[in-house]
């Protein structure tokens, strides 16, 4: 398994515990339904998206015989901006004032994670290689 | 990889950027970067969770579930495309019932949910330990 499947893995493990972990210290609280969407994309993205991604990396065909999966920077360009948005949405998010300081968190998370979920896709697309 | 799964992931990767496009505009919206779209909610979690994750590991389990050792070795190669279109449409079919009407939405439901009866049906056979079974 290559190491950046291993680090994508790890992390999405790490994102399914506190996922769960923090839907379950707020369940029936009033932070509980503040914190749900922080939750519901822990699991979604930290845990299964992530899980695929890393999980794809490793096992999808060849791009070719010297590179055979493609890009790999780009591939570290998807592990650090899905994390880094996911992490800043962890922190702005539950935030419950308004502020511009919530809002520059929230889009710069925003635009994070959409430019790892635009550089998966250009990595893996030419991998897709497929036979009668 | 079997050329319906090559379909199947390249369409999930487009589901997979057009829903993260639409997750970004709510998300920044949230915190009143940019305006409020409310009517793009109801598109989001079909979007991603039917049309990228669901498609995706429909795709890669069509792919890389153990085969038949006789015949055909991953079964029907017909429904595989029947899933695919039934996913797609589904998504589709979803997304439009949020300007249509709730029956429409319930259409659409019904085709994914048909999609993924028929996937079950077509990989069942094949969830066996190697070199048992056909």
């Amino acid at each position: 398994m290559p190491t950046l499947s291993r680090w994508f893995v790890r992390t999405a493990l790490a994102a399914l515990l506190l996922g769960f972990g923090l839907g379950a210290a707020t369940a029936g609280s009033g932070a509980g339904g503040l914190l749900a969407p922080t939750v519901i994309h822990l699991l979604v993205v930290g845990w299964l998206t992530q899980m695929v991604f890393g999980v794809a990396f490793w096992l999808f065909p060849k791009f070719a015989a010297d590179r055979p999966r493609g890009f790999e920077w780009l591939g570290w360009v998807c592990y650090g901006t899905l994390n880094a948005g996911l992490l800043l949405r962890v922190v702005a998010e539950p935030i419950a004032t308004p502020g511009s300081a919530r809002a520059v968190a929230l889009a710069a998370s925003a635009m994070l994670q959409l430019a790892a979920a635009v550089s998966f896709a250009i990595n893996t697309w030419p991998r897709l290689k497929g036979r009668p | 990889m079997p050329r319906v799964s090559v379909w199947m992931v390249r369409a999930a990767l487009i589901h997979l950027v057009i829903g993260s496009t639409i997750g970004a505009w709510l998300l920044a919206a949230k915190g009143g970067a940019v305006g409020t779209a409310d009517w793009l909610l109801p598109l989001h979690a079909p979007i991603v969770l039917v049309g990228w994750m669901v498609q995706v590991t429909i795709g890669v389990g069509y792919w890389i579930l153990p085969r038949f050792a006789t015949g055909a070795e991953r079964g029907s190669t017909r429904s595989p495309w029947v899933i695919a279109l039934l996913l797609n449409l589904g998504v589709m079919i979803i997304a439009a019932g949020h300007w249509l009407s709730p029956a429409v939405t319930a259409l659409g439901i019904a085709a994914a949910g048909l999609g993924v009866v028929v996937f079950v049906a077509t990989v069942g056979p094949r969830v066996k330990a190697f070199g048992t079974g056909r």
